[in-house]
């Protein structure tokens, strides 16, 4: 029915953009909120997920390594183990073991003492090579995202920009990591998995299709529950009281999706550019010389413009029990923490890191920060 | 089959389209065509349409119907609407016949008084509606029929008199079917009227105050517009010019019948709104309500002509103008659209990977921390100065975005003062011989302002490009200049296509729309030198007098023309594919020239200026404050020889404090630091620079 609606519309609206990016309003509406975050500890050289352990520290994947952070503000850090390729999503199990998402090796679950005791490299025969993010449910099953076929994680920009058809997975695994299946396939970058409150669906958000969708456990069925972000989304968590935090690693701008539609310039931009300047979404917007400028991006008096075309965006999302945006704090284009990737709720606080600007942050609590934005 | 598109690509049509949409003269295109296009069919389908005979019987019958069309724009264009002019009209036609040749008053004593009997109707509309405040269309719907049943009446009381009109003087006959060089005297009367109005609505101060308050009545009362009286002349000229038709028509009818004017009011409005002249007021021409006219007039009579039936006329008359009127409200309100979408004409420009940045590169450009610890001067208290000079005193000049020149004061620069205030944006400086401050103005031109502050204009125009459909003779974009040793300005106008605010979008479109320009002070005469530039930017007249030296921004390289010696009058590319957007260029100590980057390349950029297309599509498809531009948010500063060698390169990294450099210039061993969106001036101490050197003892000697 949908379909039909989308014929009419083209029918009738011959100009309309099927997918045009949603203005920045209602919920998302602009503010600096996040940009009144504090900052916790030392900065973290390029973090990407967090998870809260059973010991009461906060796990940080950065680069290579996760890092311990413990004591009253997460201060003191302390090495936790170490793989050879980039470590992204993480998650506890109920029964004490970290499960880790390691570039191009698949799922690896660790002992509270950072033993490795568990792999999951497969699934269905084909590896998983691009493990974006993890998730587990409260009976143990274990929920993990493929991101792509063709790229591994650190790979995400080239993948964007390649406009390939959606070839990512959502892998569902016993407790043991022993038998993988694939709930659901030709997702186009899944990057953030969540098992609803409910425990009943699971929730996945996909940064090149700009959605989320509801899978449930049982069965095949799927519901969209957002259908197109201006933000690029990226790692769902389940926050207090029926909610979710969901980080958005960038916005989308006009000039990305003009570019993706420009197949020729796009090819040639990736053989002879170098990826620092192509034009599409950053994560951390640092300073670059040569990098393309947009009109609406030229500063005035010195000033760069907060409304400017974003090459970098912090953005923040508080959702409702339905998946709705209730609230979202910004961090904008002159703002400093941008490139979210992973967003932990810890207690009555909400913490979220920064891998374009390596940090780990506490957002305002709603009181403290102003509402209006 | 590359060249080929390159060529059509830097001499798109589009351009032509774009310069073309731009005129004020296309806004009436739809009427105009239309005008045509009937002209054409009826000569085409009614036989003998064209021929002598049927022109001037067509002229005859037109030239009231056009008087009137002419009396109700004035209306129109006031901000109103006068209904009156049909009654007024036929009124004054039986007037005319009845003190004529009824009365036997003298001819020029009866149109004397007819004219001030349509003068005193319009009165009586214009007074009640500017001064009694009432609504024009009811007014004047109110005189419309009152006059209406005026004239039934009399007509009806001198039936008899009016049955048995017999006039032999020869004027009056002249007057209804006499020929001027072959035109009908009514219609030479009409041109004459037509040709007297246009003027006096857009040259004549009153009549340009009636266009005036029918634009804005407000904004015409601020700028102090006599709004009432106005209006009141404006309904007056109306109801004259009515009258007017009422004599012609009455010279040629030798009668005054029940129908006469019935229905003129409707076709004159039509014709008015046909022609495109907005019922809202103010916009519009007298030429525009004739062309109207014109096409009503032909529809009916050459539908007549083919046989349709009156009522039928009336029908496809309706639907035309329905029609055309929608079109026509579409076309206008469209048409800066329209324009928005063609004037970007982006162009193919080829360029090489530039030198190495990279603080390690090894390269004479790569990154260094020269000027991170420049001093700021005038911080916050300057907005965008785009370029600085130093007078003999040491004090520092400045431009200001407001349109001012500001002085800082020596030694210190803390005072501020306005030196003077000339307005349009002040770009490029220079002092000449006399110690004059010379400034290139965006939107002005060249203006000089003398020791005592007084402002003088040194130019403002060039020579027209003849081939061009823009007119370009006013200088748009007057970027930078400097002055030879013989007196002469050099001068560069960056672009001819853009407003200094949208100078990025020149650099996106990367065509060569700018000038080299000499202005003779001695001969007073202004010529262009070099065209077809792209964005010249940086002037400088080279240490032996003998060469300019100008930047092109968008194509990141240096020329060099000659003004004297055997080379003179050629122009040669000194330094090509240099890593930044070139801006001023100023002498060095050392004999050197120093050169301000006010951006940097970046290799996506140069990659979509080899792809014009992509970029038309960019225009099309993304809102403006998305498109790419050149990278001026950063810059630096560069040092070059005679030779186009490159020495050296001053950087602030992460341009903190001078994001874009636009200009430098060197003062008692000081490099001083400007930028065209800065909120300051820096100044750095130079290591290896003669500390007594000053630019005008290296212009103009010591004296």
């Amino acid at each position: 029915m949908s379909f039909i609606g989308d014929v009419v519309d083209r029918m009738l609206f011959p100009n309309r953009e099927i997918h045009v990016i949603p203005v920045l309003d209602g919920a998302f509406s602009p503010n600096q909120r996040l940009d009144q975050a504090r900052q916790l500890g030392q900065e973290i050289e390029r973090p990407d997920d967090l998870a809260l352990g059973p010991d009461g520290a906060l796990y940080i994947s950065s680069g290579n390594a996760i890092i311990r952070c413990s004591g009253a503000d997460f201060g003191d850090r302390a090495a936790f183990t170490r793989f050879s390729a980039p470590v992204g999503g993480l998650a506890w199990t109920g029964d004490g073991r970290l499960i880790a998402c390691v570039s191009k090796q698949g799922l690896v679950a660790l002992s509270a003492a950072g033993k490795t005791v568990g792999k999951l490299d497969s699934a269905l025969g084909e590896p998983i090579a691009c493990p974006t993010s993890v998730a587990v449910a409260p009976d143990g099953t274990i929920y993990a995202t493929d991101g792509s076929r063709a790229n591994a994680p650190e790979i995400w920009l080239p993948d964007l920009l390649q406009n390939r058809a959606p070839s990512g997975r959502l892998i569902a695994c016993d407790r043991g990591l022993k038998e993988a299946l694939v709930q659901a396939d030709k997702l186009a970058w899944p990057f953030g998995v969540v098992v609803s409150h409910g425990g009943d669906e699971v929730w996945v958000a996909e940064s090149w299709s700009h959605r989320l969708t509801a899978f449930s456990r049982s069965g095949d069925r799927r519901r969209i529950i957002v259908k197109n972000y201006s933000g690029y989304p990226a790692r769902i968590v389940r926050g207090a009281a029926n909610e979710y935090w969901m980080a958005f690693f960038g916005v989308r701008t006009q000039l990305t999706e003009f570019v993706l539609r420009e197949r020729e310039f796009c090819e040639a931009m990736m053989k002879t550019v170098e990826p620092d300047l192509w034009i599409g979404p950053t994560l951390d917007g640092r300073f670059n010389y040569r990098e393309p400028t947009q009109i609406g991006r030229i500063k005035k008096l010195g000033i760069q413009k907060p409304w400017a075309p974003a090459r970098s965006y912090g953005l923040l999302a508080r959702l409702n029990s339905d998946g709705e945006a209730a609230e979202s704090l910004h961090s904008r284009v002159d703002g400093r923490i941008h490139g979210v990737t992973g967003v932990q709720v810890v207690g009555s606080r909400v913490l979220a890191v920064s891998k374009g600007r390596n940090c780990l942050v506490e957002l305002p609590s709603p009181a403290s920060g102003d509402k209006q934005g | 089959m590359k060249s080929l598109q390159r060529f059509w690509h830097r001499n798109s049509p589009q351009l032509f389209l774009g310069e073309l949409l731009e005129k004020r003269w296309m806004e009436p295109i739809i009427p105009f065509t239309l005008t045509i296009a009937v002209l054409l069919v009826s000569a085409l389908m009614i036989p003998h349409y064209t021929s002598l005979g049927n022109l001037q019987q067509l002229m005859r019958s037109f030239a009231e119907q056009g008087m009137v069309a002419i009396a109700m724009a004035f209306s129109v264009l006031s901000g109103g609407i006068d209904l009156s002019v049909g009654s007024v009209f036929a009124m004054s036609n039986f007037l005319a016949v009845y003190f004529y040749l009824i009365l036997g008053l003298p001819l020029p004593v009866m149109i004397f008084a007819v004219i001030v009997f349509g003068a005193l109707m319009g009165a009586i509309n214009g007074g009640m509606i500017a001064y009694g405040k009432t609504r024009p269309f009811l007014t004047t719907l109110v005189v419309l029929i009152i006059l209406r049943g005026a004239y039934n009446k009399a007509t009806a009381a001198f039936t008899e008199e009016l049955a048995s009109i017999n006039s032999d003087s020869s004027v009056w006959d002249f007057m209804g079917s006499g020929f001027v060089f072959g035109i009908p005297t009514n219609m030479a009367v009409l041109i004459v009227v037509a040709v007297a109005t246009h003027f006096y609505l857009t040259r004549v101060r009153p009549g340009v105050h009636i266009m005036a308050v029918g634009s804005s009545r407000k904004a015409a009362r601020h700028a102090g517009v006599n709004v009432k009286r106005a209006l009141f002349s404006a309904y007056v000229i109306s109801g004259a010019i009515t009258a007017l038709a009422g004599i012609f028509y009455a010279a040629r009818q030798n009668s005054s019948g029940t129908d006469t004017g019935v229905g003129w009011e409707i076709n004159a409005l039509a014709a008015v709104v046909l022609g495109g002249i907005s019922l809202a007021g103010g916009r519009g021409t007298i030429a525009r309500a004739m062309m109207g006219a014109a096409i009503i007039f032909m529809l009916i009579s050459g539908l007549v002509q083919t046989g349709f039936s009156g009522n039928l006329t009336t029908a496809i008359i309706g639907i035309i103008l329905l029609v055309a009127v929608g079109f026509n409200v579409k076309w206008v309100k469209n048409k800066g659209k329209v324009l928005q979408k063609v004037y970007v004409v982006p162009s193919w420009v080829d360029f090489q990977p530039p030198p190495s940045i990279a603080r390690h590169g090894g390269t004479v450009f790569a990154e260094n921390d020269r000027l991170k610890n420049a001093q700021p001067i005038a911080l916050n208290q300057i907005e965008g100065p785009e370029d600085i000079i130093l007078d003999r005193r040491d004090n520092l000049y400045t431009v200001n975005r407001n349109g001012s020149i500001i002085r800082f004061l020596a030694p210190d620069y803390c005072v501020r003062e306005e030196f003077a205030r000339i307005g349009g944006r002040p770009l490029g400086l220079a002092f000449d011989r006399d110690q004059n401050l010379l400034v290139c103005i965006a939107g002005m031109g060249v203006y000089g302002i003398k020791a005592d502050r007084t402002i003088f204009k040194v130019t403002d125009r060039t020579t027209r490009t003849r081939t061009r459909l823009k007119d370009d003779s006013r200088l748009y974009l007057a970027d930078d200049l400097d002055v030879a040793p013989d007196g002469k300005i050099y001068f560069s106008e960056a672009t001819t296509r853009y407003e200094l605010a949208d100078w990025a979008l020149d650099g996106f479109e990367g065509r060569g729309n700018g000038r080299l320009i000499c202005h003779d002070p001695k001969s007073g005469v202004t010529k262009t030198v070099l065209k077809n530039l792209t964005f010249p930017n940086g002037v400088c007249i080279a240490h032996d007098g003998k060469s300019v030296l100008w930047a092109s921004t968008w194509l990141c390289r240096v020329y060099r023309y000659w003004i004297a010696g055997e080379k003179a009058g050629t122009n040669e590319l000194l330094i090509d594919n240099l890593p930044g957007y070139c801006d001023n260029i100023n002498r060095s100590s050392d004999g050197k020239y120093w050169l301000a980057f006010c951006g940097l390349r970046s290799p996506v950029y140069d990659l979509a200026m080899a792809n014009p297309s992509f970029r038309i599509r960019m225009v099309k498809q993304i809102p403006p404050d998305e498109w790419l531009c050149p990278g001026i948010n950063y810059g630096c500063v560069i040092k070059f020889d005679d030779n186009g060698v490159v020495s050296e390169s001053l950087w602030d990294p992460g341009g903190l404090s001078h994001p874009t450099i636009t200009s430098v210039r060197e003062h008692k061993g000081y490099l001083f630091i400007g930028g065209l969106e800065n909120n300051r001036i820096g100044r750095i101490k130079l290591a290896n620079a003669d500390p007594a050197w000053e630019a005008h003892k290296s212009y103009w000697g010591a004296s």
